[in-house]
């Protein structure tokens, strides 16, 4: 008979032995391959379609799937897809995912792909953006960079002509273009900075520029460096800003971009891609727009970089990496270019004659791309993101509870000690 | 149901053996009825929580081959962590100002349209709307009222006399308060609508009968009203509580990510964390379990005290 | 005995006394409904405003210089099609869930042997672990089934987060039943079954529709779901779609507040429609 006594037990060891399955998936197929491609570029511009319908003019077999994602969901998602065992055939992960992903042994080593089309380490090395190095690692390359984007002075020259100011040279000029340049009746503000509110990335990504601009590192070689002199006078500088009101509080990173491209911004450490933004949005507003390499003491930029990579377990490897080394040829890397305004992989090919004389201020772009470390810290790639949660944890604290930015340093070195200690670090 | 025509002792064996298959009959009934949830549920949420509590005792990024069994070191981890201390912290005042705030507005709003006057279906079907809000559009437009530079909000309570605007939902002391007070108003609709079937239930000739003897309006609310609708208390307590500790996630998450400074960095605004920022999944589960066993300790001694109350009672 | 003038005075004062309370009452019922309605308008005011005043100060409670073109631009692109979906799957799990939780409710509130009384705990438990550690061994779950980035698969993640609360609604409000009315009915020769199609369902109808309409709403909103188990934009729900207009390089602001302001009306139109019906059959079931 069926007894209640003896279903609940077998109900019970029914779902363990579901709850330890494990899922496996991967076949290689010939014939006409479909590469699965989810990515937030897809909508941005038409560059990566352009690539796309290329790559099936030449290989008629091979047909790229465009798949949409927003980008505020893009990371996590295709995390989960990686280790769900559904992962896609390429995958587009930033600087602190390339790390992440590839310690994780989630993404296949492209070398083969690109030796055969001519890359040898070497070769890249000499001839891509500093930046790649971060896609490898023992001799195994993960990742080609798609685009980086070093991080620049971005500045209005009509409000900075308004308030009579010449460009500024250094950190004390800048602070009080930004200080004569704000006017909260107008809704104008100095400064387009993040002050926490969004995500931690996104927070880390735009402060950044300072603290690195000054020379200064959350970790350096692998250890912590939040106290080093330069790194206190980066944060000093962001919490003089702070005080000074020029930074248009309680707006996110949507809302900072829009002000910029109203006119009501003037300043922000930030990528060239913002051109595109005002020439899509308020082309008016162009002309009054330019850009130089960062005032700060250091000489050094970050940026962050864009990288495709073929997940372990795709589904067709072979397709998808010859599909990313494609991207290297000339062409394509003029377009991208063109297209992003940002920095490509094969940086002496992309920038022509034509391009700069329309976009002088591109030069600084250029100039910084030399000196452009990514912007990830320096951290075990295991603890990088408690690393950007304690940072972001004690920048809060210095802007808004009041502590000084010796005492915020201070903080985040212990917090950083404290999380590389379990490693033996 | 004895059949005739058999001897008396086959009789009652036969009676016996179909009053027994009755009774295992009726004793199944009602997991037939249960059977599609417990599938459902089984399927759905009992084999994640399964893995999970699994994983709870593992190092693990959930990449293929990243498993190392520690045992307790997650628990040990994360119970002398501050940050497990401030997100419990963080949760108890969430939890026990929604509720409580939902509960009394809901209740407040019941008996204010509970008379009849002109538009009241109106205004009572206007005052539900917040509830059928969507979480996305609501916590965006609600994000961008608040901002302090050029949210509405902000503007008024700025030309009502402040200096500066309150910056809502940046300032670590507000931004808790910013959020409980978003989290009631998309809330009380539903205690409201609750509430309002309740009061209809109350006959009228209780509050006659309270009136002839002379008790005033107050005394007739605490002594009537509240104990009338004291069984839907219980169940919105339940449930807004459990929503406010387990699912309010989705709006904190879009309005402050747990910020400023962990101001509202609830326990599963930690979990999170822990599952898709630090990559440690084995860690996010071992929070899991421990939010798990908080949240049934807290049902279960809620459901336990209205049990041995309404025993009491009847 | 009171004299006819003090008992004009105390008639006055009492008078006054009840004016006061009446404005008091219409003055906070006026306050909570702009509260409750400011932020849908404020949508729609966003989603008309013309870009160029929307950095302006102050704010004006009137749209300055509106335009439709954001409407426009969601309505004729993918707007419609995101709404069908999010409709589809807000749909699909409100009928399962009201089915299977009315089944479920149904032995909940009937029966209380011991069994019984750990099923409600358990179902209830199913609320108690956090969202976030739960996306990923789901996704993998719906993985193993197939079901992973298609409309029936969202169904299915959304009823296991409505189901347990849907069955404590209608728990609760076939509680309220007493039980007489089916044993009533099983003695004129109903079986359980029929007992609950044709006495009980009938009065508890406005109960169902409430907590049909709960399931419907939790759907018809969810965000972190949605986004990681549908992929392909012909499966996109309207928050998904929302999401997508806040790019990497800054959002389209009228576009976002305008799809915002389409996703948000059809559930708040549904909801009022509904509402007005099942209140009024509260009232109606009161007095009979």
């Amino acid at each position: 008979m069926f007894r209640s006594s003896r279903l609940i037990p077998m109900l019970t060891l029914l779902v363990l032995v579901l709850a330890c399955q494990q899922t496996s998936s991967s076949s290689s197929r010939s014939g006409p391959i479909t590469l699965l491609f989810p990515s937030h570029l897809w909508a941005q511009n038409d560059w990566l379609k352009r690539l796309a319908d290329d790559y099936h003019s030449t290989n008629r077999n091979v047909t790229i799937k465009a798949v949409p994602v927003p980008f505020g969901t893009y990371h996590d998602k295709t995390y989960t897809e990686l280790v769900a065992g559904t992962p896609p055939d390429i995958v587009v992960p930033y600087d602190e995912q390339i790390i992440q992903w590839s310690d994780l042994g989630l993404l296949e080593p492209l070398n083969p792909w690109l030796e055969q089309a001519g890359w040898t380490i070497d070769k890249i090395q000499k001839e891509l953006l500093p930046t790649e190095q971060l896609a490898i690692r023992n001799g195994k390359i993960y990742g080609v960079v798609q685009q980086s984007n070093p991080r620049v002075l971005v500045y209005n020259k009509a409000l900075l002509g308004g308030a009579g100011l010449p460009v500024p040279t250094n950190p004390d000029e800048l602070l009080n273009a930004m200080k004569a340049e704000t006017n909260p009746s107008k809704g104008q503000f100095g400064f387009g900075t993040s002050v926490g509110v969004d995500s931690v990335t996104a927070t880390w990504n735009a402060i950044a520029p300072v603290i690195i601009g000054y020379g200064g590192a959350l970790f350096t070689n692998g250890k912590p460096s939040a106290n080093d002199p330069k790194t206190v006078a980066a944060l000093d500088f962001m919490k003089r800003a702070y005080d000074g009101k020029v930074v248009p509080v309680g707006a996110d990173i949507d809302t900072q971009d829009a002000l910029l491209v109203q006119g009501k911004v003037g300043f922000r450490t930030i990528g060239p891609f913002v051109f595109g933004n005002v020439a899509q949005q308020n082309p008016a507003l162009l002309p009054s727009m330019s850009a130089r390499t960062l005032p700060f003491p250091g000489n050094r930029t970050v940026s962050v970089n864009v990288f495709f990579s073929v997940p372990k377990n795709a589904q067709n490897k072979d397709a998808a990496a010859k599909f990313i080394v494609s991207m290297l040829q000339d062409r394509w890397q003029v377009a991208l270019t063109t297209t992003y305004v940002a920095l490509c992989a094969h940086v002496s090919v992309c920038l022509t004659q034509d391009f700069l004389s329309q976009r002088p201020w591109f030069s600084a772009v250029l100039d910084a791309g030399k000196t452009a470390v990514p912007s990830v810290p320096q951290a075990p790639s295991t603890v990088i993101d408690k690393v950007l949660v304690a940072f972001n944890l004690r920048y809060q604290e210095m802007l808004l509870k009041g502590k000084s930015p010796t005492e915020a340093a201070n903080s985040m070195q212990k917090d950083f000690v404290d999380l590389i200690a379990p490693l033996g670090g | 149901m004895v059949s005739r025509g058999l001897r008396s002792s086959d009789a009652s064996t036969a009676s016996r053996q179909l009053r027994a298959s009755k009774r295992t009959w009726r004793r199944l009934t009602p997991y037939a009825f249960l059977a599609p949830t417990i599938v459902a549920l089984g399927l759905g949420n009992a084999i994640p929580v399964a893995i999970a509590v699994r994983l709870s005792f593992y190092h693990t990024s959930l990449a293929a081959g990243d498993e190392q069994f520690v045992g307790l070191d997650n628990y040990r981890e994360i119970l002398h962590s501050p940050e497990f201390v401030n997100s419990l912290t963080v949760t108890a005042k969430f939890t026990l100002t929604t509720v409580i705030g939902s509960i009394a507005i809901g209740l407040g709003l019941a008996l204010l349209m509970n008379g009849r006057f002109r538009g009241r279906s109106v205004v009572r079907s206007l005052l539900l709307i917040p509830w059928a809000m969507p979480l996305v559009p609501t916590a965006m437009i609600w994000r961008w009222l608040l901002n302090p530079t050029f949210g509405l909000i902000s503007w008024f309570a700025q030309s009502v006399g402040r200096h500066g605007s309150p910056e809502w939902l940046q300032d670590p002391a507000l931004a808790l308060i910013a959020v409980i007070v978003i989290q009631i108003w998309q809330l009380y609709p539903l205690a409201m609508v609750l509430y309002l079937a309740g009061l209809q239930n109350i006959p009228h000739d209780l509050y006659e009968a309270a009136r002839v003897d002379g008790a005033g309006p107050w005394r007739a609310f605490l002594h009537i009203t509240v104990p009338s609708v004291s069984g839907i208390t219980v169940v919105l307590s339940l449930l807004i509580s459990l929503w406010a500790f387990g699912r309010t996630f989705t709006i904190i998450f879009l309005l402050t990510a747990g910020g400023p400074v962990d101001a509202t960095k609830t326990l599963t605004l930690l979990t999170y964390q822990s599952a898709f920022q630090t990559l440690q999944f084995g860690l996010a589960s071992a929070l899991g379990s421990l939010v798990f066993l908080i949240a049934a300790l807290f049902a279960t001694a809620l459901l336990v005290t209205t049990r041995s109350r309404r025993a009491a009672t009847t | 005995m009171r004299r006819p003038r003090d008992m004009m005075r105390l008639k006055t004062r009492k008078r006054r006394a009840r004016f006061a309370l009446s404005a008091l009452r219409y003055g906070v019922i006026l306050v909570s409904l702009c509260v409750a309605v400011l932020p849908l308008y404020w949508m729609l005011h966003e989603a008309v405003q013309s870009a160029a005043y929307r950095f302006v100060l102050p704010p004006s409670l009137l749209p300055r210089d509106p335009t439709p073109s954001g409407l426009i631009s969601v309505l004729s692109g993918d707007g419609p099609h995101w709404l069908l979906n999010t409709l589809v799957v807000a749909v699909g799990t409100a009928l399962l869930a009201l089915v299977i939780g009315a089944w479920g409710a149904y032995a909940l509130s009937r029966f209380t042997d011991r069994g019984v009384g750990a099923a409600a705990y358990l179902v209830l438990a199913t609320q108690f672990m956090p969202p976030a550690v739960l996306m990923i061994p789901m996704f993998r779950v719906l993985v193993d089934f197939r079901l992973d980035d298609s409309l029936p698969g969202l169904v299915l993640a959304d009823l296991v987060f409505t189901l347990p609360v849907t069955t404590w609604i209608l728990k609760s409000i076939f509680d309220a039943i007493p039980v007489d009315f089916e044993e009533a009915a099983m003695v004129d020769g109903c079986n359980r079954m029929l007992a609950l199609w044709h006495v009980v369902l009938p009065i508890t109808l406005p109960g169902i529709i409430a907590a049909g309409i709960f399931a419907f709403l939790e759907s018809w909103g969810e965000f972190m779901f949605a986004r990681t188990v549908i992929s392909d934009p012909s499966n996109w729900v309207g928050s998904i779609g929302i999401s997508s207009f806040l790019s990497e390089y800054g959002p389209r602001w009228d576009q976002v507040m305008a799809t915002a302001f389409v996703f948000t009306l059809p559930p708040v139109i549904l909801f009022l429609s509904v509402q007005k019906y099942f209140v009024a059959a509260l009232q109606g079931g009161v007095k009979g």
